[in-house]
């Protein structure tokens, strides 16, 4: 007989207990509300023995066990000698010794995946989760964490910083296909009107009772774009066949690991060691088909392969940027599949079902379509101005939305490059393409990102000629105000960019564009941000918005001191002279 | 031996067994005084279970029983306040908001309400919800119209849509919560034990998922869905005063049998068109409910594990102006996120109808208490993503300070819920989506189970009423 303790609180590996909480009970309501939350232990495995065979030999200990387990052909299970998996399973049992085994690949050697040539293991993979395995959970160190928004960072000129990281081209204005699509005047009318209403909702509708502004204020605005962004996903489906079987997620998050470039990490670790950076992301909705958009800008043209990307030559300490470990993680806001879990494995091998174990299920959307961001609830344009925190940061509103749409477009497409078994070593051969549209409520940025390459780490850039495309345009008004009686000045570009941001698919385009070198010659008509090359320091560049500020601000100061001049009397002026 | 196996059986740790699911069990472990330090986590990968203490004498292994009414005896004390002293902190300190006794604020009433929120349904469910708001249910199952809507407006990749919702929000949806930044989970916990899906994670994704699947039909079919808006978190607000003359007062504690109301409610999704909804009963079937009586709730009172308040203000409010261009309800969506047993969401359900009719009401004929000449009527849809509940409702009457009389019609899509009222709690049944939906759900290869076809029609025919 066993003792009713759940565990030996010494061992934590042989824990067979975890806590579990219930939703409220029905009972809670009657009495008070403090009541607290119902939950018992429960069992992770029906019995200690089954428990332990959920985990390995120590290599130590059992050196030969081991070893013949490593030889095993990884197709086999013993149930029967004839009986073979319909596809291949993550783990087989060994009868002997009672231990289920894993079924991936045997590092032989050194494996790091900091060098190409000790990540050689990564192409013997069969499925993604073995890949995901070596590439992600054997990469044990402190990764940079970048915020693909951070309006209180440090970085100025934020925009190149993340071209550099992400190896990106930004372009002024938009692609080919999105530029020259047309849109109907009839739905414009009523899309017009229908915003109108929906932004009315803020005095028309009580929403719940919320005391914190901010809080109420982000709210409504959730609640109005999450009405608009359904309501073309929905009428636009007759134009655009592929809406009508997509997938929108709410509230998700996009996840992605990676290296760039080699630089210092740790004082007992030689200086140029791969860095490696993770990124969350949060979209607040995102529209998911099953075929992907087609491509911005001509797979093998030549602008996908032209532009000078700035670069940086320190780690990013100098930033401050968090510098942690965790687990890395890689995810565009949907998991890689379904079913396959451990405990099925073992569950039908007591039912004698082994064979009968379904092989996982993929999501049939995997091609991303649009993501809406929403700014948090504290920012506001006005804060950049000049106040007791900061000088006049205005030159930074734009840095940090282009900034924010590259690096979301980047996560966004690459983690669906991952997904679609690419990585660094093994490059895409098809240009994933995606789109993100950031809004703060009033103000709206479109951004198309065409993802060509994801082999961006110090060992492959030097072969690689490929480089990501980001096409923006920036601070959009949708409205200029709202008032009780009625939207004033509803900006009808702004709807027409987003009518077609929605409606971007296979139609669209085909109806759009009739030969590549339309597209190219319309590529090479557009502004391409680039730095410097006497100048390479990226706080020294001068984005197309700092160059214009800066020229009305010389015009400003020269017309004061002409105004200033001529108030001067005679006197004065020769006495300025003369000094 | 028998003597050990006894001692062990009697003793506090063998009483604390995992079936018993006590509060002692847990609370060895996890309810520890506060000083007690923990071993940090070892290793780079994963965390561990910070279940050792560096102390071991810090560990308290007698925690208190306390019965859950229990308070310390000097608890009162400390809870009283002093008002006399806040009003001096109030005058020497700029910006102190004193706490100032009940009946001296300003919108104090004599007479005490009885109020329900969206965090506190009726304890009784549908019975007292019924008795509360003048309703009797008019017919076994929905009216006709619904289910002839149902099928006529269904089509053949319907099922397989609905199906892609289902395993969206069970298999492949990423919850932000579930990912680990701190290493706090360790790595085969997280891949195998933290990948069910919860219910304040999946039931909104489906909802909002079917939700649009069926606008999507509706624009397919006619032009009227241009009509239609979809709103979320809407707050409304319903006052009244219910007189219950037919309740026998004899062996009640009470001799006044009436009360002020309020329901303060916020639907979690509804929607509203430029057009009213239909009338599910004729004039004939209204007039036919003076006959019928209230379903006796006897010894149970009306306002039974209600809250009360004597600071309130008893205003109607629908939540909506008067410019508002979709002024018409036609359907409610709740999220049944807290997993409520069918009895109490039917009665959750048909507060919100009744708060959002009433309201309405008021607005359009006036505060008398009246016999409406066109009744209104509103559709509500229940779910916890799995299992689905639907009600109709007419309000035929705004006269709620006595029992006779025209009275509400409420449809239920159980068809025995007039003999499951008087049963408990888990009598009453609602028609499940499908059966189970999940990761560890191998027995079938698309991994759900039980797949039943008609709930979806049928939500989908509920939400396409009078579009066609």
């Amino acid at each position: 007989m066993q003792l009713g303790l759940p565990s030996c609180a010494r061992c934590s590996k042989m824990l067979q207990f975890e806590k579990v909480f219930f939703p409220n009970s029905v009972r809670s309501f009657s009495t008070s509300k403090a009541a607290y939350v119902k939950s018992v232990w429960r069992k992770t495995w029906p019995t200690f023995k089954e428990r332990l065979a959920q985990q390995n030999l120590e290599e130590k200990r059992f050196p030969i066990p081991r070893k013949a387990q490593d030889k095993r052909l990884p197709w086999e299970y013993p149930k029967q000698a004839d009986q073979k998996a319909t596809f291949k399973h993550r783990r087989w049992y060994d009868v002997y010794y009672e231990r289920w085994v894993d079924t991936y690949p045997r590092v032989k050697g050194k494996y790091c995946i900091g060098y190409k040539d000790k990540r050689q293991l990564l192409f013997d993979m069969e499925t993604p989760n073995e890949l995901f395995y070596f590439l992600l959970d054997r990469y044990p160190r402190k990764k940079y964490i970048i915020n693909s928004f951070d309006e209180a960072s440090p970085i100025s000129n934020i925009s190149y910083y993340y071209q550099y990281l992400t190896h990106t081209k930004y372009v002024h204005g938009m692609p080919y296909q999105i530029q020259n699509a047309k849109v109907d005047e009839e739905y414009m009318n009523d899309l017009r009107s229908f915003v109108n209403e929906t932004l009315m909702m803020k005095y028309d509708v009580n929403f719940s009772e919320e005391t914190d502004p901010l809080k109420k204020e982000q709210s409504i605005k959730e609640k109005c774009f999450a009405t608009i962004m359904k309501y073309l996903a929905t009428t636009l489906s007759t134009e655009n066949n592929q809406l009508l079987d997509c997938e929108i997620d709410h509230n998700a998050e996009n996840s992605l690991f990676w290296l760039n470039g080699r630089g210092f990490l740790k004082w007992t670790q030689p200086d140029d060691m791969a860095v490696p950076y993770q990124c969350h992301d949060k979209p607040f909705l995102q529209i998911r088909t099953k075929e992907p958009l087609p491509e911005f800008s001509p797979w093998l043209g030549e602008f996908s392969t032209t532009s000078q990307i700035p670069s940086f030559y320190t780690t990013p300490h100098v930033f401050k940027l968090e510098h942690k470990q965790y687990r890395n993680m890689i995810s565009p806001g949907y998991k890689l599949f379904g079913g396959d879990v451990t405990q099925n494995y073992h569950s039908a091998m007591l039912e004698e079902e082994l064979d009968q174990l379904p092989p996982p299920v993929y999501d049939p959307c995997p091609h991303g379509h649009t993501q809406l961001f929403l700014l948090p609830k504290q920012y506001s344009r006005e804060w950049y101005r000049e106040n007791a925190e900061h000088s006049d940061i205005t030159g930074e509103i734009d840095e940090h939305l282009k900034g924010h749409g590259i690096m979301s477009g980047w996560v966004w497409t690459a983690a669906q490059a991952h997904y679609n078994f690419n990585w660094m070593d093994n490059d895409v051969t098809r240009p994933f393409c995606s789109q993100t549209i950031i809004t703060d409520g009033q103000w709206l940025s479109f951004y198309c990102y065409q993802l060509n390459t994801i082999a961006v780490d110090a060992d492959n850039l030097p072969n690689n000629d490929r480089r990501n495309i980001c096409y923006g345009t920036t601070s959009m008004k949708l409205f200029d105000e709202i008032t009780p009686e009625g939207v004033v000045g509803l900006n009808d570009n702004t709807l027409q960019l987003l009518v077609k941001f929605v409606a971007n698919g296979k139609e669209q385009y085909e109806s759009v564009v009739s030969t590549a070198e339309e597209v190219a010659k319309h590529d090479a008509s557009l502004l391409v941000q680039e730095s410097d090359p006497d100048v390479p320091e990226i706080e020294l560049q001068k984005p197309t918005q700092k160059v214009s500020r800066d020229d009305q601000r010389r015009r400003d100061e020269e017309e004061a001191k002409r105004i200033e001049e001529k108030s001067k009397t005679f006197r004065e002026r020769v006495m300025g002279y003369l000094k | 031996m028998p003597n050990l196996q006894r001692f062990l059986s009697s003793s506090p740790l063998a009483a604390t067994s995992f079936c018993s699911g006590s509060i002692t069990s847990a609370s060895v472990f996890k309810v520890q005084s506060r000083g007690v330090r923990y071993k940090n986590s070892g290793g780079m990968i994963g965390g561990r279970r910070k279940r050792i203490p560096l102390n071991w004498r810090d560990l308290n292994f007698n925690p208190a029983r306390l019965p859950s009414a229990w308070k310390p005896p000097d608890w009162d004390k400390k809870q009283e306040i002093d008002y006399e002293r806040e009003k001096e902190l109030a005058k020497y300190t700029p910006g102190y908001k004193p706490a100032i006794p009940s009946h001296e604020k300003d919108d104090y009433h004599k007479e005490p309400v009885y109020f329900i929120n969206s965090s506190l349904p009726f304890s009784e469910g549908l019975k007292q919800a019924l008795f509360v708001t003048k309703s009797v249910i008019a017919d076994s199952g929905l009216p006709k119209q619904i289910h002839n809507l149902a099928e006529s407006v269904s089509y053949t990749e319907q099922d397989q849509r609905a199906i892609q919702v289902i395993r969206h929000a069970h298999l492949f949806d990423v919850d932000p919560r579930s990912l680990d930044k701190e290493n706090k989970v360790q790595r085969w916990k997280a891949d195998n034990y933290r990948i069910v899906a919860k219910p304040d994670r999946y039931c909104p994704l489906i909802m909002k998922e079917l939700i649009r699947l069926c606008e999507t039909r509706s624009f397919q079919l006619s032009e009227s869905f241009r009509n239609r808006i979809v709103i979320e978190g809407p707050r409304s607000i319903a006052c009244f005063r219910r007189d219950c003359s037919s309740l026998d007062t004899e062996f009640l504690p009470v001799q006044d049998t009436s009360w002020n109301i309020r329901f303060d409610l916020c639907a979690d999704m509804q929607i509203h068109s430029k057009d009213p909804l239909s009338a599910f009963a004729d004039s004939n079937a209204v007039l036919a409910t003076k006959d019928i009586s209230l379903a006796p709730i006897y010894p149970i009172m009306p306002i039974a594990d209600l809250k009360s308040t004597h600071n309130y203000d008893f205003v109607t409010n629908s939540g909506f102006s008067s410019k508002f261009s979709r002024p018409h309800l036609h359907t409610i969506a709740l999220f049944n996120t807290d997993q409520l047993p069918p009895n109490l969401i039917y009665g959750k359900m048909l507060t919100h109808l009744f708060t959002l009719l009433y309201s309405k009401a008021l607005e359009t004929y006036g505060d008398n208490p009246q016999d409406l000449s066109s009744p209104l009527s509103a559709q509500c849809v229940a779910s916890d993503g799995r299992v689905f509940q639907f009600m109709c409702m007419q309000l035929n009457t705004t006269k709620l300070n006595s029992d006779d009389g025209i009275k509400n019609m409420v449809w239920v899509d159980n068809e025995y819920v007039k003999e499951e009222l008087y049963q408990t709690d888990d009598g009453m049944t609602s028609a499940a989506m499908y059966e189970e939906c999940g990761h560890t759900t191998w027995k079938s290869p698309e991994y759900y189970t039980g797949y039943n076809p008609d709930v979806f029609k049928l939500f989908q025919g509920f939400w396409l009423n009078g579009v066609l």
